[in-house]
């Protein structure tokens, strides 16, 4: 036969093969009981108060965690260039307590919902709420819960005092966040949201810039490109108390929501021991220890609302 | 290889081949996807057939950028690779620095310094600039003098090969006649070198459409960065599958039809040449492959 | 290819420009190096008006290289040349040499023809294009003006159809005619020819040796390097024999070649005649 017609048959069978294989592998394997790993940190350690099974983790032995640091108080990096934070701190506990060793993998928080469905880590503690977009694709255990809040220049030299105030001015927020929701009237903000309302007074939307990470979002608010920066507030509140001369509270916020641990649909062992392991820490102690060491406390979620979420 | 296979020396076969090869591609990996992916394949023909306002005004960002951007770098080309060749120890200098500085250090990092680094040190805020009616953000403009300083240190270099490929016996003829250097240039030189130029510069004109996605890191809403968004959030959240099938369905109609373009201009600017030019196959079998032309 | 009646070539520019000054070109001492090649080592020439000089010798022997030297296109490290009286390529300046200001040394040139070896056309013009850029660029000249020139021109030299014709169309004689045309469009008073039958074709020298002696009989003033003993012996009134950087000969072109008195210029005539 012609060069061709050779090279289109072996494409196309090789084309096929690839498919069946893929097939193939993606059918789940049986499962086999996980065996607690050595190289859990020293101090203190807790017994281990559930396993999760070991095909459910993308490195045997390790819970793999997807963050996006910086978002301080709740995670950033310390002097040494280590996680740190309330998010890598629970991480770290719920991991002894499931008998493995951690690791944290900064991300990009846009795909960050992505890297957990690829399997590029096991679970997201990155200060997500809880919505019904992110249902669809995680099932997620409440863990936290905070507002969201408006920080302008010191000074406050747009005058941003309500809601409306900030119709026709120019914001910075970080891509994929609730607060881009909140301002553009998607997600679970559909039908509502803020410019919404400023359409409705008539006057001009807010002017949205966003962010691949949130301190360039910031980086916007100290370099005088947007008028405010729109965050957590556990997060606008830490850089206005840690840079008072910079940057200072505007005073809008928006209401509190929960916070959840995202964990992929198709790993539900891994889902419920992390609702045992949280539930303990609750127990014993050490989850309101940890929000208290970052000032946190307020933001701590009853132990009656750990459960895992599917959003059906 | 003689053209003893009729079946890939005809432009059409090729180029459908090419597009077989892609839709394969993406049938593969379709299937070797989770079953729990809700494939949306309507995301895809929304998004090329009946584009929205965001995507169009990306397309227009991308487009509008990557051509301001590209002027400016050919501008500085000119002058920077005049610059590179002057007599003038101190102009050679100055040029040589400004192409080995841009050319040295990543895009991103030239980037993020123009935009934050002259911002937060209140050295120069890209305030909004309203022209001729527009508003022009400041991060836009940022952009473009980034991408068109980091893409004039390039230039220098196309040009400069450009002028030197150019032999110097017209420049002694023009000068012979009474021109200035300048003159000679201007009217001889430069407009030979054009020629040469042309291929190279097409290349990076392409390459610009593609760059200016970086500008994401300054959020600056183009094409890329609409389609990086509505994975983000929106009502096509968590499908980047098909929203950057899209999105490279979009890339691929602008670099294809920067294609036509380009060579529709070599093709004029060979007029002179007599034979070689004319003799050249149409714009469509140069674009799609015609090696097998070669030859026949 | 015909060439009409002499004094058509320079009636076609309107004749040559009126001077007082009898001798075009002198030449003083000149040398040159190139880096510490001393190429040129103390070249003394006259060159008077409707003189045709022919300038032969060895490859190395510098003669492209002088020739080049009086319109400037190459440096002189020491000497004077002056050109239709001034001096060229350097002004004094509180006593001393300096390098002359562009402007200055383009305006000279203007005045100065030159034909080329590899004819050197702009080949993104045409024919009547190339002859009559330097007009106007130079000169100012009307497009109307320069084209009536131009295609006189173009006829003078026996190329009217080629008038929209680019340079890779041509010929090598044809182009080099065309180059010649061009030369004389800006009405030089003298012109320079750098071997201008080496890169032709046996069959095309003719052409233009024709159209070069035609202008030697009109009255031009020509310094021509060249190997073409025959056409030397024709038109020319001095030929001049240089090797190893200085002139060690000249004479009327019969006596030189029939009975040169050094041996060097022997050596070489009798491998070239």
């Amino acid at each position: 036969m012609s060069r061709f017609t050779r090279t289109t048959a072996i494409v196309s069978v090789a084309a096929l093969l690839l498919m069946a294989g893929c097939q193939a592998a993606a059918s789940p394997s049986a499962s086999a009981g996980g065996s607690p790993s050595a190289g859990a940190s020293a101090t203190a350690n807790p017994t281990p108060v559930a396993s999760v099974p070991a095909d459910q983790l993308a490195f045997p032995g390790i819970l793999t965690v997807c963050i996006d640091i910086p978002y301080p108080p709740q995670e950033f990096f310390d002097a040494e260039g280590n996680p740190t934070g309330a998010d890598p701190d629970i991480a770290a506990a719920l991991a002894q307590r499931l008998g493995l060793a951690d690791r944290v993998e900064n991300s990009v928080f846009s795909t960050i919902i992505e890297a957990v469905t690829s399997g590029k880590c096991d679970i997201i503690i990155s200060a997500q709420n809880i919505t019904t977009d992110r249902l669809g694709q995680v099932n997620m255990i409440p863990y936290f819960q905070a507002g969201q809040a408006f920080v302008v220049a010191k000074g406050n030299p747009a005058g941003i005092h309500t809601e409306l105030d900030l119709c026709g001015k120019k914001a910075a927020a970080e891509t994929g966040t609730t607060e881009v929701d909140y301002v553009n009237g998607t997600g679970d903000y559909a039908g509502g949201g803020l410019n919404k309302k400023c359409t409705a007074a008539g006057k001009a939307a807010v002017n949205m810039h966003e962010y691949e990470k949130d301190t360039d979002a910031l980086l916007a608010l100290s370099s005088g490109q947007v008028d405010a920066y729109f965050a957590d507030s556990p997060v606008a509140g830490y850089y206005t108390v840690q840079q008072p001369d910079q940057f200072e509270l505007s005073g809008v916020t928006v209401e509190v929501a929960q916070e959840g641990i995202s964990v992929p649909k198709d790993k539900p062992e891994l889902g419920a021991a992390l609702v045992t392991a949280l539930k303990a820490m609750m127990t014993d102690g050490s989850y309101l220890q940890i929000l208290t060491k970052y000032g946190l406390q307020d933001g701590a979620v009853d132990i009656s609302e750990v459960t895992l979420k599917t959003g059906s | 290889m003689t053209s003893a296979h009729p079946g890939l020396s005809r432009p059409g076969t090729r180029s459908a081949a090419r597009l077989t090869g892609f839709v394969l591609l993406a049938l593969v990996l379709a299937a070797c996807g989770r079953s729990s992916y809700q494939y949306n394949w309507n995301i895809v023909v929304d998004s090329v057939i009946r584009p929205d306002r965001l995507i169009l005004s990306g397309l227009w960002l991308t487009l509008s950028i990557s051509v301001i951007s590209q002027l400016i770098g050919v501008i500085l080309g000119v002058f920077g690779a005049i610059g590179r060749i002057a007599r003038l120890a101190p102009v050679r200098w100055l040029a040589s620095f400004y192409v080995w500085f841009f050319r040295g250090t990543p895009l991103l990092v030239q980037i993020t310094f123009i935009f934050f680094g002259l911002g937060v040190t209140g050295v120069y805020r890209w305030p909004d600039l309203v022209l001729l009616g527009i508003t022009v953000s400041g991060n836009v403009q940022a952009g473009i003098v980034a991408l068109g300083l980091n893409e004039g240190a390039y230039m220098t270099e196309i040009v400069r090969a450009g002028i030197l490929a150019i032999d110097p016996g017209q420049m002694e003829a023009a000068k012979s006649l009474g021109m200035t250097y300048r003159k000679a240039m201007r009217r001889i030189v430069l407009p030979q070198a054009a020629r040469v130029i042309v291929p190279p510069l097409g290349n990076e004109f392409n390459n610009m459409l593609k760059t200016t996605s970086l500008l994401v890191i300054i959020s600056v809403p183009e094409l890329y960065v609409t389609f990086s968004r509505k994975n983000a959030s929106g009502p096509t959240v968590f499908h980047p599958f098909e929203l950057f099938i899209a999105a490279a369905i979009w890339y691929l109609l602008l670099t294809t039809i920067w294609g036509l373009i380009q060579a529709q201009i070599e093709r004029r600017l060979a007029r002179g040449t007599g034979a070689a030019a004319d003799a050249q196959p149409g714009m469509i079998r140069r674009l799609f492959g015609a090696q097998r032309e070669v030859g026949r | 290819m015909t060439l009409h009646t002499p004094h058509d070539l320079l009636e076609a520019v309107g004749n040559l420009p009126e001077s007082g000054d009898d001798v075009i070109v002198d030449a003083t001492d000149v040398h040159k190096w190139f880096g510490r090649l001393h190429v040129l080592k103390g070249v003394n020439l006259t060159v008077r008006r409707r003189e045709v000089v022919v300038l032969i010798g060895p490859s190395g022997s510098g003669k492209t290289t002088f020739l080049r030297c009086i319109n400037h296109l190459e440096r002189i490290q020491q000497g004077e040349i002056c050109v239709n009286g001034h001096l060229i390529g350097y002004r004094t300046e509180n006593g001393k040499l300096v390098e002359d200001r562009e402007r200055e040394i383009a305006r000279q040139r203007s005045e100065i023809g030159m034909v080329f070896q590899r004819f050197n056309l702009f080949p993104h013009m045409t024919a009547l294009e190339n002859i009559i850029e330097a007009p106007i660029q130079v000169r100012g000249i009307s497009m109307d003006e320069a084209r009536e020139m131009g295609l006189k021109l173009l006829e003078r030299v026996g190329l009217a159809a080629k008038v929209n014709t680019y340079p890779q169309q041509l010929s090598g004689g044809q182009q080099q005619r065309v180059a010649i045309a061009r030369a004389l469009a800006m009405r030089p008073s003298l012109i320079l020819f750098d071997e201008p039958t080496s890169a032709l074709d046996p069959e095309m020298i003719g052409e233009v040796l024709d159209v070069m002696k035609e202008l030697a009989h009109e009255g031009m003033t020509m310094i021509v390097v060249s190997h073409e003993m025959g056409f030397a012996r024709e038109v020319a009134d001095r030929a001049v024999m240089m090797d190893e950087g200085i002139i060690i000969e000249e004479g009327t072109p019969e006596a030189l070649f029939s009975h040169p008195r050094e041996e060097r210029t022997q050596a070489f005539l009798s491998k070239i005649l």
